[in-house]
């Protein structure tokens, strides 16, 4: 999971592009689940003090804003929206690909491993 | 988050004599030595001595996310700490400037309790409160409910487990509680021997309980006067948002083997590619040297004093230096007088 700063989309959304979508379909369809939802959320931790997290689930919690993106739901809580908003999900493939990558435009520095950020 | 208004004295300050000598320490008022600070420096190098904590820090994290939260934003592994046991760590920022340096003692399943620096208490709060996001963790400040004391000095723990024999069981860093006292055996990176917590209310009681069997009541001073003997750096004199956890001799606090925590990529590239540029010494001085003095070579800064105590042989002070003078082989100096560095004292 790679970050950046690109500021790419409004910044009241979060846009899970068609590459990711189609990514989480698989994974959710490989794992023989019928309904399920992205959960896009952010913990303490990681070098630069926040680390991203990304769950496939059957559905969202009470406190989740859910944002229907690419034909797939997008569960996030409400107290991890103010660090996402205006973030895009990408999906890097390939041989140099990078997996699921975040653009997130509060993010104002990133670590090596990409795995976290700081605001 | 709850907390409550500081207090302006320790809960124990009515026991204590006329002949107290009182100073501030953080927002609070602690004995400083109860008139014969000499005798008392004597009982903690020599004897068995107690003193009161109450001017440190002391939170709560309860939740079943609180010990991941501080495995994931802290250097050490929280996640190992057995219930009873307890293990010190640093939350630094993510530039690996220290905020604060405390002990996790895992109470519980899902209970932490945190031992800190006192000073830096406000910040730490609002940092573990900044990183729970959507963690089920709740922090609450209990240092004016829960009363902190200290026990010092070889005879301490021989003189406490004639009292509570299970105490002589305890390994460093282990915990046991006994009649709503828990008692905490020391790590060998502090100046003391023993850490005792207890509800407020009771500490008047056990403090008597105490003295009466034998430990001498010492002040802040002689105990403060052991730990710069024995090299421990401290909050705010040594160490702050604009110190390295690496330079002050804490590397034993950070976990190089757990993976990331917050400010880990700044901390591992110091100590990977060396780039440590300064290290914590003891120095002593004639002069009258006073913390935070810068400390020269000709005009050159090249170092900074840290906690100081002066006693009737002159002035020791911890003191933060470029590697390149930390042996002692050039005179340095600070305004008040020249400084003889002790080489290799400090972690």
């Amino acid at each position: 999971m790679v970050t950046s700063g690109k500021p790419t989309i409004p910044a009241n959304t979060i846009q899970v592009t068609a590459k990711a979508a189609k990514k989480v379909r698989q994974f959710a369809e490989g794992d023989g689940m019928g309904s399920f939802g992205l959960k896009v959320a952010v913990k303490g931790g990681g070098c630069s003090g926040l680390t991203y997290v990304l769950d496939i689930v059957e559905g969202p919690d009470v406190d989740d804003k859910v944002i229907e993106q690419n034909g797939i739901e997008v569960y996030v809580p409400k107290k991890a929206y103010i660090y996402l908003a205006g973030t895009e999900l990408d999906f890097s493939d390939g041989l140099n690909g990078k997996g699921f990558v975040f653009n997130n435009p509060n993010a104002t520095k990133t670590c090596g491993c990409g795995d976290s950020f700081g605001v | 988050m709850t907390t409550t208004n500081p207090l302006t004295h320790s809960p124990l300050r009515d026991l204590f004599s006329a002949t107290t000598s009182f100073s501030e320490i953080r927002d609070r008022q602690v004995a400083a030595h109860f008139g014969d600070a000499h005798a008392e420096y004597e009982a903690v190098v020599f004897g068995a001595a107690i003193t009161d904590h109450s001017h440190l820090g002391r939170l709560t994290q309860v939740g079943p996310d609180a010990i991941d939260l501080l495995h994931r934003v802290t250097t050490a592994n929280i996640e190992e700490i057995p219930i009873g046991g307890s293990t010190r760590t640093i939350l630094a920022s993510d530039r690996g400037r220290i905020v604060d340096v405390f002990r996790v003692v895992r109470t519980g399943e899902e209970e932490l309790l945190l031992l800190g620096s006192g000073l830096f208490k406000s910040q730490l709060i609002e940092m573990i409160e900044f990183y729970t996001i959507i963690e089920d963790s709740t922090l609450t400040d209990v240092s004016d409910s829960m009363l902190q004391l200290a026990l010092a000095g070889p005879e301490a723990e021989s003189l406490l487990a004639s009292l509570v024999p299970r105490v002589g069981e305890l390994a460093a860093g282990e915990t046991t509680e006994i009649d709503g006292v828990r008692y905490l055996k020391a790590t060998a990176d502090e100046a003391e021997a023993f850490h005792l917590l207890m509800p407020a209310d009771g500490g008047a009681e056990l403090w008597k309980q105490l003295t009466g069997a034998g430990f001498a009541p010492v002040g802040s001073q002689a105990i403060n006067r052991r730990r710069i003997d024995l090299g421990f750096p401290s909050a705010g004199e040594d160490y702050s948002d604009r110190t390295n956890p690496l330079e002050v001799g804490l590397m034993d606090l950070i976990d190089f083997a757990k993976g990331c925590y917050v400010g880990q990529e700044v901390v591992a590239r110091l100590d990977t590619y060396d780039k440590v540029q300064r290290t914590i010494v003891r120095v002593r001085s004639d002069g009258a040297i006073a913390s935070g003095d810068d400390i020269k070579l000709d005009a050159r800064t090249v170092g900074i004093v840290g906690s100081v105590v002066t006693d009737a042989d002159g002035t020791t002070a911890l003191a933060l230096i470029r590697n390149e003078f930390a042996d002692g082989a050039i005179e340095l100096a600070t305004k008040s007088g020249t400084l003889v560095l002790v080489p290799n004292s400090v972690g």
